[in-house]
Parts: C-alpha cells; sequence; structure tokens
C-alpha cells in the first residue's frame, strides 16, 4: 500500500517538463479521425494528442463513439465493415498504414490497454499465472523462465498486489474486481508501454476501490512518464484524473482543452449540460423541486400532522443466506424510518445488503428477526392477501430497465398490467390511469405502442416509473434506479422523481451506491457495510460530519468531491 | 489474420447491416421457403406433378437412366422415380409431422411444469427426461415400432416419442430462464396470479425457440422416419416412402446409382431448407 | 494450464485441497449413483414397452398346429419362461436376475443373451469408438477453420458444411461410400466387412452427421469466445491471433465441446443399427434387427439397455471431468 500513500502525497502534481517553452512532441496525435460501419460513419473528423507522463480523457455518454476512437487507435474494431480514415501517430509514426504484422509489434509493448470490466477480461479457465506468463513470454529478451517470473514479480509489486504467489496460484473467478483490475494493470504495464489506453478502467469496481485503481494510475503516469487515454462517461474522474479533456457526442467532438478551461468555463452548450447533470459537481442540482416540495408539505393536504409517526419502519430487521457451507448475514439487525412524503437512502457498496433490505420491505425475503411497517401495517410475507394489499400502496422501480419489461409487452399494456390485474374501475379509467402516468414520467406519446426494445434506456425506465404508478401508491422502492443510465438521462430521470414527489407527496426507499446523487436526492440515509449499519442520520448531517471512518471514505471517493478547485 | 477474424462474433453476419437483415430474408432462406412449397405442394396434388404413374411401370423401361422421359429415371419395374417420390411426400411429411407434432406437446407440457412447478415435479420429470434421453433415440424408435407394429403412422409416433426429451429439456431451460427476470417478479408484485404469469408472461418469452426446435426437429424426424422405413419398419411396398425408396435403390445400387442418390438428395434438401429456415429464426431471436 | 498442472494446482495446498477432494468424492459418488439408477430405470422403460408386444415366438410357435403341443405341454414352457405370470412380476425376476448378470436365454437361437451381445459388442464399440474419434477430428477443423479463416466465401462454406452434413439421411451417405470407394475406387472389399478399410468407410459414415452437431456447437462456443473481454484484452496485449484462437478461445469452449460429444453417443450407437446393416457387420445394431425380426424379446431388451448404460457410463465420466475442465466448478461440485 505504500505505493497509493504515496500518490496521495503528491497529488496534484504536474508532470515535469524539461523546458516549459517548448512542449514535448506529443506521444499519440489522433488527426481528421473517422471510423464508419459500412455506410455509417459513427466518429467524425476528431482529432487529440497525449503528450508523455500526461493523462488525457475522451469523456462521452453511451453511443458517443468514445470506445470505438480508442479500439481505432489500438485497431481492436471487431468489424470487418470497420474503415478508419484520418492519421493517428504514435512517436512519430503513422500507425494507419503500418501492416497488421508490424502493429502487432506495437501491441502491448508500446500502447498498453486497460480493459473495462476486470471481471470478464481475464480467460476464466485459465490461472492468472498461465496468463502472467504468456504475457511476460511476448517481453523480447524474456527468454527463460526465470526472466519472465522476474518481470511478473516486479510488475505485481509495482502496481501493489499483496501476496503475489497466491494471486497467481488463482483463477480470475477467486479475486475481486479491485485485484483482477491491478493485475490487469500490471499485466498492461509489464512490457513497458509508452502509452496506456484505459477504456472505463473502474466504472465496474466500487466507489472506494475505483479511487485506489485511479490513484493507481495517477502514479504510474507521473513515475513511468507514460501517456494515459482515459476513455470515461463520468465527468467528475475526468476533471480529476485527466490534464486535457475532449468532449464528445454522437462521435463529434463538442469541446478540448486543459481540463480546467473545459471545466470553470465550457464553451459548448452540451459540455455545459453535461456538466450540470454529474451529481458529484453540483449537490443542489435539484433544490429548487425539493423546496417546493417542502414548501407543499407543510400547507395544504400534504400536510404534515405534528407528531406523526413515520410512514415506513424497519426495526432491527435480519436475513441470513446459507452459502455453500457458510451464513451470511446479508441483514443484521438493520433499523431505520422513513417520514411520509420524504426519501430515505440506503448507501452502500455490492454487498452490502441495501438490496435485500429493499426487497423485504415488499415481502420478497423473509425476515430472520425484526419488523417491518408501512402506514402502520406490519409486512408479512407468509400472509399473501396481505402482501397484495400493500403493494397496491407500495411499488418498486427495479435497476435495470433493460430487463425490468416484458419484451412482449407495449408500452401502454406494461402500464395497464397493475390497473388490469387489481381490476381497478373500467377500461376507460384504465385507459385514463395509463395516459395519467406516462404523462407523469414526461414519456413522449409517439412511443406508448410500441414495445420495450424500440425505447432508450432512459425511456425504459421512465415506463417502469409509470408502472409503479399506475396504482396510485404512495410508497415506492427504487433500487438503483438510474445506475444503468447515463447521467444526463439520469439527471432526467430524477427530476421526474421529485416532481412526482412534490406533486403527489410520495415517499421513497433509495437504494444506491452512488453518494453524489443521494446528496443530491435524499432526506436522511443509512450507510451500510457487509449488512450493519456503519451510520446513519441527515443528508446534511452526515456529508458536512461523517462520524464512521467507513462513511469518510465513501464521501471522499464520490468523484471530484472536495475539487472544487478544479469543478466550480 | 486480421482482428476481425479473431474477435467477431460471427464473421458471417457481420457483414451485413443488422436492421437490413432483420427485414429481409437472405437469399437461402427464401431457397428453403421456395423448397418447402415444393414440398407441400407435391404432398397436397402429386398428380398435378406427374403424369407417370407411381406404382404401374413399363417394363420395356426399366433401370432407364435420367434423362427427358424420365427425369429421374426408372426402377427395375420401370417405374418413374420422380412420380414415386412425388407420390411418397404426403406420407413422408406427414408421419415427421405427426411425430414433431407429438414431441412438442407432450415434451413442451413435461418442460413447462418441471420448470414452473419446480420442487418434486421437476426431480421426477427430470429423471424420466434423463431416461429418455439415455436410451440412444433411433433405438427407442426402433423399440417404440417393435412394440406397436410396423407401419409409417406408428414409425412416425414412435419418433415422436424418441423426440420427447429434447423438447421437455429445452422447454425447461426456457421457462427457467424467463421465469427468473426481472420483468416476472414485477408483475407478480403487481398482484399477477401463477396462471396468469405463466399463459401471459413465460409461455409468450419462452415459445420462440421452442417453435425453432420444433422445425428443426421437423427435418430431424424425416430423417429418422426415413430410416425406419429404410430398414422396413414403415409401410411395406408398393409405397414410395422416401427412407423406402433408398432401401429398394440399394439392391441396385451398382446398375442403377440414381435409384439412391435421388431420393437421398431430395431427403438431404428437405432437411437442409428446414434447419436453414430454423436457425434463421433462431438468429432473429438472439438479436 | 494442462490437467496435470490443474491436478498438482489442487494437491499444492494440504487443507483446502483435502476438502475439495472430499467434495469431489461425495459429488462422483452422487452421480455415479444416479447414474446407475437411470441405467435400471431404462430397463423397466423398455421392458414395459416391449410387454406390450401383441406376440413373441414362443407363443406363435406352441399355437402353430404343426407343433402339436397338448395344452400341459404348453402351460409348462410358458411356466419355464414366466410368461404365466403377471407382468409386473416379470418385470421384477427379470430386473433381479439381470442386476445378477444372468440376461436370460435368447428366445429365437437359445442362446445365452450375454453371449449374443458379447460376440457382438467388440465389432460395434471398434466402429463406434473409430467413428467418435473421426467426428472429433472433423469437427476440431471445422471449428479452427471457421475462426483461422478470415471472413470470406471459404469461411462461409466452412460454416454451412455442418447444416449439410446433417441433412443427409446416413444411409445415404454409406450407400455413397460404398459406391464410390469400394465399387468405384476399390479402396476396399466388400466381401470382408471388418476389414481396417470397410471399417473406415463405415465409421465415416457415422461421423459424419454426428460430427456436423460437434462442429456447430464448436463454433459457437468459439464464436462466444471471441466476442468476450479476454479475447480483446489478450489481443491487445500483443498475443498473435492464432494464439488467441488457440489459447483463449479454444480452451473455454472444450467445456460445450467435450459435452455434446457425450450427447452424439448415443445418435452413434442407434446410428450402427443402419450402419452395420449396409456394411454387412456384425455387431449389436445388426443383433438388434435380428432381435425385432424375430421379435426376441430379451435380446432386445438386453442391447437396448447395453446401448444406454455406455451412453450412460460415458456421459457420467464427462460430468466428472466437469470440475477439471472449468475451474468455476471446482469446490462447488453440488450442481445438478
Amino acid at each position: 500500500m505504500s505505493i497509493l500513500q504515496n500518490a496521495r502525497d503528491t497529488q496534484g502534481a504536474v508532470a515535469p517538463s524539461p523546458d516549459p517553452s517548448l512542449p514535448p512532441a506529443p506521444l499519440l496525435q489522433v488527426c481528421g479521425l473517422r471510423v464508419a460501419y459500412g455506410d455509417t460513419e459513427v466518429v467524425h473528423d476528431v482529432s487529440f494528442s497525449v503528450a508523455e507522463g500526461s493523462a488525457l480523457a475522451l469523456i462521452g455518454e453511451s453511443g458517443s463513439g468514445k470506445s470505438t476512437i480508442a479500439r481505432a487507435v489500438l485497431r481492436l474494431l471487431a468489424s470487418r465493415r470497420a474503415r478508419v480514415d484520418g492519421s493517428i501517430t504514435l512517436q512519430g509514426r503513422e500507425l494507419t498504414t503500418l501492416r497488421d504484422g508490424e502493429f502487432l509489434a506495437l501491441r502491448g509493448r508500446v500502447l498498453g490497454f486497460v480493459p473495462q470490466d476486470p471481471g470478464s477480461s481475464l480467460n476464466p479457465v485459465r490461472s492468472i499465472g498461465a496468463q502472467a506468463h504468456e504475457a511476460a513470454a511476448l517481453v523480447p529478451g524474456a527468454r527463460r523462465r526465470a526472466d519472465r517470473e522476474a518481470l511478473v514479480r516486479t510488475a505485481f509489486e509495482r502496481v501493489g498486489i499483496e501476496d503475489p504467489l497466491r494471486i497467481l496460484r488463482s483463477f480470475p473467478h477467486q479475486l475481486s474486481g479491485g485485484q483482477l483490475q491491478r493485475v490487469l494493470i500490471a499485466l498492461a504495464i509489464l512490457p513497458g508501454p509508452r502509452l496506456l489506453v484505459a477504456d472505463e478502467p473502474t466504472s465496474a469496481l466500487d466507489v472506494t476501490v475505483q479511487k485506489q485503481i485511479l490513484d493507481l494510475l495517477d502514479d504510474l503516469r507521473r513515475e513511468l512518464g507514460i501517456g494515459v487515454l482515459l476513455i470515461t462517461h463520468d465527468l467528475a474522474i475526468a476533471a480529476a484524473r485527466a490534464q486535457a479533456v475532449v468532449v464528445l457526442q454522437d462521435g463529434e467532438v463538442r469541446e478540448a482543452g486543459p481540463t480546467s478551461q473545459v471545466f470553470t468555463a465550457p464553451r459548448s452548450a452540451y459540455s455545459r449540460a453535461l456538466r450540470a447533470d454529474v451529481p458529484g459537481l453540483d449537490a443542489d442540482r435539484f433544490a429548487s423541486v425539493r423546496a417546493q416540495r417542502d414548501a407543499r408539505r407543510t400547507e395544504g393536504t400534504l400536510a404534515r400532522r405534528p407528531g406523526e409517526e413515520p410512514h415506513v419502519v424497519a426495526s432491527g430487521i435480519s436475513r441470513t443466506f446459507r452459502v455453500g457451507e457458510r451464513d451470511v448475514r446479508a441483514v443484521d439487525d438493520v433499523s431505520f424510518a422513513i417520514a411520509r412524503g420524504s426519501t430515505h437512502a440506503l448507501v452502500g457498496e455490492s454487498g452490502s445488503g441495501k438490496s435485500t433490505a429493499a426487497r423485504s420491505l415488499l415481502g420478497l425475503e423473509r425476515l430472520d428477526a425484526g419488523t417491518l411497517t408501512v402506514g402502520g401495517r406490519q409486512v408479512d410475507p407468509a400472509d399473501g392477501r396481505g402482501l397484495r394489499d400493500l403493494r397496491r400502496h407500495l411499488q418498486i422501480v427495479h435497476q435495470n430497465p433493460f430487463t425490468s419489461l416484458d419484451p412482449r409487452f407495449t408500452v401502454q399494456r406494461i402500464v395497464r398490467e397493475p390497473l388490469d390485474l387489481y381490476r381497478v374501475g373500467d377500461r376507460a379509467l384504465r385507459a385514463e390511469r395509463t395516459a395519467w402516468a406516462l404523462d407523469a414520467v414526461r414519456l413522449p406519446s409517439a412511443v406508448r405502442s410500441r414495445r420495450p426494445a424500440a425505447l432508450s434506456g432512459g425511456q425504459r425506465q421512465r415506463v417502469a416509473i409509470a408502472r409503479a404508478l399506475a396504482l396510485h401508491p404512495d410508497v415506492l422502492v427504487l433500487d438503483e434506479p438510474t445506475s444503468a443510465l447515463d447521467v444526463t438521462v439520469q439527471a432526467g430521470i430524477l427530476e421526474v422523481l421529485l416532481a412526482l414527489q412534490r406533486d403527489l407527496g410520495l415517499t421513497y426507499l433509495f437504494i444506491s451506491h452512488d453518494l453524489g446523487v443521494v446528496r443530491q436526492v435524499a432526506d436522511t440515509l443509512t450507510v451500510l457495510r457487509r449488512g450493519t449499519v456503519v451510520e446513519s442520520g441527515s443528508v446534511r448531517d452526515v456529508f458536512t460530519n461523517p462520524q464512521d471512518e467507513y462513511t469518510r471514505r465513501l464521501i471522499a471517493s464520490i468523484p471530484a468531491h472536495g475539487r472544487t478547485a478544479v469543478a466550480a | 489474420m486480421t482482428t476481425a477474424a479473431v474477435l467477431s462474433p460471427d464473421p458471417l453476419t457481420a457483414t451485413r447491416p443488422l436492421t437490413r437483415a432483420r427485414r429481409r430474408p437472405p437469399i437461402t432462406v427464401l431457397l428453403s421457403f421456395g423448397v418447402i412449397v415444393v414440398v407441400l405442394a407435391w404432398s397436397l396434388a402429386p398428380g398435378l406433378f406427374t403424369r407417370h404413374d407411381p406404382a404401374v411401370g413399363v417394363p420395356d423401361d426399366k433401370f432407364t437412366a435420367p434423362g427427358a422421359e424420365y427425369w429421374l429415371g426408372t426402377d427395375h419395374l420401370g417405374r418413374d422415380l420422380l412420380a414415386r417420390i412425388i407420390h411418397g411426400t404426403a406420407s413422408s411429411i406427414t408421419s415427421a409431422l405427426i411425430a414433431v407434432a407429438i414431441g412438442l406437446v407432450v415434451g413442451g407440457a413435461l418442460g413447462l411444469l418441471s420448470g414452473y412447478l419446480g420442487g418434486w415435479v421437476d426431480v421426477v420429470i427430470g429423471r424420466a427426461v434423463e431416461v429418455l434421453l439415455a436410451i440412444p433415440g433411433f433405438l427407442l424408435a426402433v423399440v417404440v415400432v417393435t412394440a406397436l407394429g410396423y407401419d409409417t403412422r406408428n414409425a412416425a409416433i414412435a419418433t415422436g416419442v424418441s423426440a420427447v426429451a429434447v423438447f421437455a429439456r429445452l422447454m425447461r431451460a426456457e421457462v427457467l430462464r424467463v421465469r427468473t427476470s426481472v420483468f416476472i417478479e414485477a408483475a407478480r408484485l403487481n398482484g399477477g396470479s401463477s396462471a396468469y404469469i405463466l399463459s401471459r408472461h413465460i409461455l409468450p418469452n419462452a415459445v420462440r425457440p421452442v417453435v425453432s426446435l420444433a422445425i428443426l426437429q421437423f427435418g430431424v424426424a424425416i430423417l429418422v422416419i426415413a430410416g425406419l422405413a429404410f430398414l422396413g419398419y414403415g409401410d411395406p411396398p408398393p409405397a414410395s416412402d422416401w427412407g423406402l425408396l433408398v432401401a429398394d435403390g440399394r439392391e441396385h445400387l451398382i446398375r442403377a446409382p440414381w435409384l439412391v442418390i435421388a431420393p437421398g438428395l431430395v431427403i438431404a434438401v428437405v432437411v437442409l431448407s428446414v434447419s436453414r429456415i430454423s436457425s434463421w429464426l433462431d438468429q432473429g431471436r438472439t438479436r | 494450464m494442462s490437467t496435470t498442472a490443474v491436478l498438482a494446482d489442487s494437491t499444492a495446498a494440504p487443507p483446502a485441497a483435502a476438502a475439495s477432494l472430499r467434495r469431489y468424492a461425495a459429488f462422483a459418488a452422487r452421480r455415479t449413483a444416479r447414474a446407475l439408477i437411470v441405467i435400471v430405470l431404462a430397463y423397466v422403460l423398455v421392458f414395459l414397452v416391449l410387454a406390450a408386444l401383441p406376440g413373441d415366438p414362443i407363443s406363435a410357435q406352441l399355437e402353430s398346429p404343426q407343433a402339436g403341443y397338448t395344452d400341459a405341454q404348453k402351460a409348462q414352457i410358458r411356466k419355464f419362461y414366466g410368461l404365466d405370470q403377471p407382468v409386473l412380476l416379470q418385470l421384477l425376476i427379470s430386473l433381479g436376475s439381470a442386476l445378477r448378470g444372468n440376461l436370460g436365454l435368447s428366445l429365437s437361437t437359445s442362446q445365452p443373451v450375454t453371449t449374443v451381445l458379447g460376440d457382438a459388442i467388440g465389432s460395434t464399440l471398434t466402429l463406434a469408438t473409430t467413428a467418435l474419434a473421426l467426428a472429433v477430428l472433423i469437427a476440431a477443423v471445422l471449428g479452427l477453420l471457421s475462426r483461422l479463416l478470415g471472413p470470406g466465401p471459404l469461411n462461409a462454406l466452412v460454416r454451412a458444411l455442418p447444416a449439410a452434413f446433417l441433412s443427409t439421411p446416413n444411409f445415404v451417405i454409406g450407400l455413397v461410400l460404398i459406391q464410390v470407394l469400394a465399387v468405384g475406387l476399390g479402396l476396399f472389399s466388400l466381401v470382408d466387412p471388418d476389414s481396417a478399410g470397410s471399417t473406415l468407410a463405415a465409421a465415416l459414415t457415422l461421423a459424419i452427421p454426428v460430427s456436423a452437431q460437434i462442429a456447430q456447437v464448436l463454433i459457437t462456443a468459439l464464436d462466444e469466445s471471441a466476442g468476450q473481454d479476454y479475447a480483446e484484452v489478450a489481443l491487445a496485449r500483443g498475443l498473435p491471433p492464432v494464439q488467441v484462437v488457440l489459447r483463449h478461445l479454444l480452451r473455454p469452449s472444450l467445456l460445450p465441446t467435450v459435452t455434446v460429444v457425450g450427447l452424439v453417443l448415443g445418435e452413434v450407437l442407434g446410428g450402427s443399427l443402419i450402419t452395420e446393416t449396409i456394411f454387412g457387420r456384425t455387431g449389436i445394431g445388426t443383433v438388434v434387427q435380428k432381435a425385432v425380426t424375430a421379435q426376441d424379446v430379451p435380446v432386445l431388451l438386453a442391447a437396448v439397455v447395453l446401448s444406454a448404460g455406455v451412453f450412460v457410463v460415458v456421459n457420467l465420466v464427462i460430468d466428472l471431468l466437469y470440475p477439471l475442465l472449468d475451474p468455476r466448478l471446482r469446490g462447488t461440485e453440488a450442481t445438478r
């Protein structure tokens, strides 16, 4: 871990340049790059350059062409219909005209690659050792086994892998995502490349691990003078980790320049919108909607009676799963309470038990201990009729809108289904309610008779929310409702949710791993770690004065948090 | 070898824009549909396609090689081979349909119950399917046709029985896949009963791969029934089931190889067309 | 990583290895017990189906006027063969003696069934193993070509071949091979069906449709591995494309491929019926055919259950190999 601490100490330092007046020749220079699949051009006239020892971030949402550009540089475009035009030079050498055989010599040795999902980027049926030695054998001169072992050992030490012998004996499924990503980075730097292309290197990792990996990449860049081409959808990561950024949309460059300039004074409308939608950069994004909600709550029909009981109460709930021969306490004595019309967040990383807790509220999990009440009535998973009544008032929005909608139903039928099943009113009333719910989530009427496959991810999630609204529930469980979506889409969904809360007085249980989002939308929160409550309280208190070390780490790892110098 | 060759999931279909591929079936699929249309026409109205009699030959013309008068030649009794093939179509096709229907209905129902109910039902059905799979399919068909008696109808039933396990297994897998989908949980949370969820969500989503298997099994059934007919377990001559034609031709293989090759080719082309259509439907699903 | 290395791996760390070995032994025992049950159930199933037979040669002989048996003699003979008992009791008796290794006497030749099958099984096993080996070879060539040949018409041909192989009836393939190889080219003699040439031709007849099924699974598995991140990462690391195919695509594809090799064994055994007939061989297939013609129930029953037994045992071995082929399955053998 010494390397990591080292990295924190030297944060903010800039790569030394021998003569400031004469910038070094760029390591990688991309000029007028165009990539087309058949007749469809997906990358249009993109130019940028990466200097030795510096990082350039390609920022964009899905479909922006950022991954295509990375693969064009690495010559990894998998379709044979892909056509690449323009110029890509590496250390002054033109790459586009190289034959495959010549390019092979650059792969790994000059151009390194750090993939997005470490869990699927190592061959599952071969040991880490076998794959590490295979990589070492590609280094020129590493003829003898001892040479290769030395190379592997050095690289593993460099990336801070503890217990390398155990790791080498392991298979990928036995390691965590963070460990795997370290292995992959070790294998990438092992031949001593000059440029690392990192394609969303942390988007599959938990936030605390995310920070460690980004620190490691920063470190390698500074100490080894490696250039980094960082592909990311996360503006905050780009702001904190790159010296220069290129903002892409639909395969075109919207804006490019030094990071500080693009973030302090974005010139294009898209960059401004993108910047505004990053949760970590603007804690008060939805402040006005929430203020309106609070104003309504203190007056009129939605007024909270003084001394009213919380609407949702969990007290001392526990749930143990049996995994193989071990008992895993997924949820261990967790309590929380949610006031009517407010939002409570359950926060934690994967395996923290936040989803299990939420599912037990819906009666989907049996509890070993503790009680859950909604509106004063206890949730009993064994009472089918009671659950049916309960779920009229308590609905869920699932994490992944790509799997939560039946692909064979039309949008309207999906939203109408709960009304049909609960036999609400007559045909006309159901049609009216369906239309109302779809209006409420602001789904364009053009797509309402289509099937989910024809909809974008954001539109699908709106359909899922509309379905949850159809029965006029008063509590919604939101299970990571935006984690599968791009930031601009996420902002739209969050805005809809908050407006609904304002207008309908809904109570939300908001499950999330993203503290940035939680700070924007929640009133109170509970931080979970391995099934137990680490800290709970109002969002304001916890963020300004976290009591627990783990909470502090989580807050510190919100990308760009506390880096207002760049962000503001 | 290029990157595309190593990495592209399918080097063939990657060459075509996906949207267009969906709208217009590839030429091989259109040809396959053409073959099926011809075969169906043969079985519905064989008399329209040949003026020769399938049962009565011209002894003087025996063993005539394929030519202008007899397109596919004649057999040892001077019967026109093409006429015999065309008149044998109905029997070959119907029996294959019966076989598939048995496999689809019985196997599909077993798989559905097994996958949806789970528990001991799944264990019992699973064990039964395992036993059916353990007995080599063709041997099972032979045993069943032995018990039922030799004719084409019974051969079809036997073939259907030997296909039950395959259908049951796929249906079970599909039901399990769909059953664990998030949208099924959503329907349950919205108050859907078991019957509702099974009929409105699980079946419609599970049935497509099973239909594509049924089409594939139609081709397989043609082959198995032809094999049974070849061994003499179907209708006796003068019936002209395709497998029986090959068996008849076998005796004259050296003198008149077309008697084996022509019906063999007809079987192969029909089965190939059927499997092409099935795989095309399957691809449409996975995209 | 080779199989031996995997084994060496699992013995390296003693306590964990011992526990995992214990788990594996329990898993193997469970699987073996289940396989035995399946064989017994197959015996029951085939017995019951054949019990539905309308007649058998004994009854036919007994009732025939020329035989001139008295009613008492008829009853005695029926009793000797156990035909006077209810079907379920017959089943129990038959199953009981079968489990002790006594499969009864052939109704048509009066030889012990074990002798009849023992004389035939060697030829069929030779044929089946040769056919499977050929099938795996053909499938491996087609599978690798589908990846190593760049996109183009040749690749399209390689990918279309399995469907064509599968669609041609094996009796037509056999007859064409005889016509071309034996009659046309004189490569082997039709008189001696056990000659190497004739055996190879018969094995090829069986292998062609079966290779197609293996090839289809292998090609699909390779295509799937090719779409995985680890293939891209290995390529990006500078591993030559051919080695990416061999080391990163082929290895993960072995599991589904080995599985389908086990499953197609059924087709090889079933197909031997036709192939042995065509090539004039004496094996289980022809024994089955003769038994069917003579309604020789004990022989038919034993031959079919023997084939099922071979199938079940081979697939059991493959099941037990899974944890060696895929480390993710190690230590979690509690699978279905």
